[in-house]
């Protein structure tokens, strides 16, 4: 699995853009994530892209991406999952040895980490889980997209 | 202030004031286009400028035509329709361009701001409809961004690798003020030729024991053809081309080939079988030319250049894959060349294998010049037009049959559609063509069906006086798909029989002359009495209902399961 972050702006009409290049060009998308930029970054967006390719093709279709006009940024990134759970169980100690951030807000626990970890932590809550709403993979804010095109 | 390209004072424009300044910045002389309702404000401002508007008979033809004039000149195409019907009339067009890589812009209307997305009438989301087949496009809903949005898309339509932009300004974007105060000029960058890749290519060029050069659009579209010859003349190198590369380099050039690919010669297809070295420069590995991926040019090591990165390794792995401009990459090569002694044998004993291999193939052409049919009415064309003939086919057979049998001495003088393969492409290009280049000779050669799916276009042609000439290739079929009836579908001819005009009546009723020839009748008096006469002739060429194409590769094959003619 590559990992790619594109940074964009143009709002949905870019967004329809990206979209349609990865449907049209049937590049082997096995997960999409869609964020936005920081305020103060012109309404831009970010779309972490989960490739099921070799790292060839991979950088191929990065190429591609980054010849999309409304692209101001693009390459392979480190990614997060967060989920936002509503349990009864104790979460705690799976956290810890899932080895994943957590805390607990007005009822809900936000867990947050790499997303293989993040999936130890759900798998050790198993049925506990009583509703969830899980977001990412999404590319680690602090990291800069390395290695663009 | 330096970052702007213009610094004069402007004095308040309307939106559709500040389309018009932008397209006469941009040097442009011809739009393509047909007015209507959410166009109405731009078709007003245009007799104010010194632009010439060429009014077709159908938003694709217009589309077609400012493709064909960006195609022969070398510069970007503008094509203009209203919103609605006239927007998705150019889409074909737009796919056209896109394929074949063509820097086009196309200028629609749309309905009023505060109409859009109310169903209103003749609304259409173009936008969302053309973004798989455009290299960008905008709406531009602030009058003020109209200027330099519009400078904008040239910028992106001929940078890098050239495609077509499309602008959808609402109408009342078009009518409102505008407050721009000038451009700010946004150049692209080259593309780097800085690669270590290019040192390697030359290297692999030297050592070649069996190589070939293999040349694409992008050596036209980049203007590298001078340095596509150096490269082959310095390294003795013969040189092939992809369909849209054919006039990329002379034909009558001895260590020219021809094209390979699924109707491409037979010696051709096999001398790539047989390389080891293949120099593929401004090409994508169409599958038009590979067939089966996995067996094509299997013993051979591939350069591969191409302006756009995401061409290499796409459909064929290269051995050294160079992201590059052709023109800027081959000179470097050249350099590199010319720094290192040649310590190679040299590719002569291949160069005479594949003369070799090429004789049966002469001596076929040799004896089909006295039959009547496509051969025939081919060298007729080229014999009565001269050698700054530019010719403009369409799809099918007889483009296969022009390509294959045509010689194209001069740069730039073969157009088609070559990744679409839009029929109806070829009359509305011609008049493109003959806009650019108005002292030279064009000729259409197109199928009898093709020719009629924008057969309007006479009226164009007639009323700007275009001195194009048409040769119909007329079997009464849509005889490529007929073909292939013949060979996967035993012979059972689904829908392919096909009817037309009486072209004599029709181009009488346009007021342009028009001749029916069948076989017996004098072919080359025929041609040369249409070259001589003043505007467009249409030549109706009846010719065996059942000629086919040779040779074959059948789809998704390689060149061992080709078809070639009964004794060949």
């Amino acid at each position: 699995m590559n990992t790619m972050e594109v940074r964009f702006t143009g709002g949905m009409l870019a967004l329809n853009r990206l979209l349609m290049t990865l449907q049209n060009k049937r590049m082997p998308v096995a997960g999409f994530t869609l964020a936005r930029e920081a305020a103060g970054n012109s309404g831009g967006m970010r779309a972490t892209i989960l490739l099921e390719c070799p790292p060839e093709p991979a950088l191929r279709y990065t190429a591609l991406i980054s010849a999309l006009e409304d692209v101001s940024e693009v390459g392979p990134a480190e990614t997060i999952e967060v989920a936002l759970i509503s349990t009864s169980k104790e979460w705690r100690t799976a956290a810890e040895s899932a080895g994943i951030e957590a805390h607990e807000d007005d009822g809900t626990v936000v867990a947050s980490g790499a997303p293989e970890k993040v999936e130890d932590f759900l798998a050790a809550l198993g049925d506990g889980v009583e509703d969830m709403v899980r977001l990412g993979p999404l590319a680690r804010p602090e990291g800069e997209a390395r290695g663009g095109v | 202030m330096e970052d702007t390209a213009f610094n004069i004072e402007y004095k308040s424009r309307t939106g559709s004031e500040a389309m018009c300044e932008a397209l006469l910045d941009e040097g442009v002389e011809y739009l393509f286009g047909y007015p209507g309702g959410a166009i109405m404000p731009f078709y007003d401002a245009l007799p104010d400028y010194p632009l010439k508007h060429v009014l077709t008979r159908h938003e694709q033809a217009a589309a077609h035509a400012a493709d064909g004039y960006a195609r022969a000149s070398g510069r970007v195409g503008v094509c203009v329709a209203t919103s609605g019907p006239g927007a998705t009339n150019l889409v074909t067009g737009l796919a056209t361009a896109q394929m074949d890589s063509v820097p086009l812009v196309a200028i629609t209307g749309q309905v009023g701001r505060p109409a859009m997305g109310k169903d209103s009438f003749q609304e259409t989301n173009v936008m969302g409809m053309t973004l798989p087949f455009t290299k960008h496009s905008f709406l531009v809903e602030d009058p003020d961004e109209l200027y330099p949005t519009m400078r904008r898309a040239f910028e992106i339509a001929r940078g890098g690798r050239p495609g077509p932009v499309l602008v959808d300004v609402p109408k009342d974007v078009q009518f409102a003020a505008t407050d721009d105060k000038g451009y700010r000029r946004l150049r692209e960058a080259p593309p780097p030729v800085e690669s270590p890749g290019l040192e390697r290519a030359a290297m692999l060029l030297r050592n070649a024991k069996r190589p070939l050069i293999l040349a694409g659009h992008g050596v036209t579209l980049g203007g590298a053809e001078m340095e596509l010859r150096l490269l082959a003349e310095r390294t003795g190198i013969p040189v092939v081309t992809t369909l849209l590369g054919i006039s990329a380099f002379p034909d009558d050039h001895p260590l020219y080939l021809g094209w390979p690919g699924m109707h491409g010669q037979a010696s051709v297809n096999r001398a790539i079988d047989r390389s080891d070295l293949l120099f593929a420069v401004g090409m994508r590995f169409d599958d038009r030319i590979t067939g089966a991926a996995h067996k094509f040019a299997k013993g051979a090591k591939i350069i591969h250049i191409d302006v756009d990165p995401s061409e290499l390794g796409k459909v064929i792995k290269p051995t050294v894959g160079i992201a590059a401009d052709a023109k800027a990459a081959m000179r470097s090569i050249l350099g590199h060349l010319d720094n290192a002694p040649d310590e190679g044998e040299g590719c002569e004993h291949w160069r005479e294998e594949l003369a070799r291999s090429q004789e049966p193939e002469r001596r076929r052409k040799e004896s089909a010049r006295d039959q009547y049919g496509p051969i025939q009415v081919m060298e007729a064309i080229k014999a009565a037009a001269g050698p700054d003939l530019r010719l403009v086919t369409d799809v099918g057979q007889h483009q296969m049959w022009a390509a294959q049998f045509f010689e194209f001495t001069k740069t730039n003088s073969h157009i088609t559609s070559g990744g679409l393969g839009t029929m109806g492409f070829a009359l509305p290009a011609a008049m493109g063509v003959a806009f650019a280049y108005p002292e030279d000779p064009v000729w259409v050669i197109a199928g009898d069906g093709g020719i009629q799916m924008n057969i309007q276009e006479l009226a164009t042609i007639r009323d700007f006086g275009l001195n194009i000439k048409v040769a119909v290739l007329n079997n009464g079929y849509l005889g490529m798909v007929r073909q292939w009836q013949q060979f996967f579908h035993n012979r059972r001819y689904s829908e392919t029989p096909i009817t037309g005009p009486d072209y004599e009546q029709l181009t009488a009723s346009y007021g342009l002359a028009g001749r029916t020839i069948r076989e017996g009748d004098d072919v080359e008096a025929a041609v040369r009495r249409a070259q001589e006469q003043e505007g467009c002739t249409i030549l109706d060429f009846h010719i065996d209902p059942e000629a086919n194409v040779y040779p074959m590769i059948p789809s998704g094959m390689s060149v061992n399961e080709m078809i070639e003619e009964d004794g060949a």
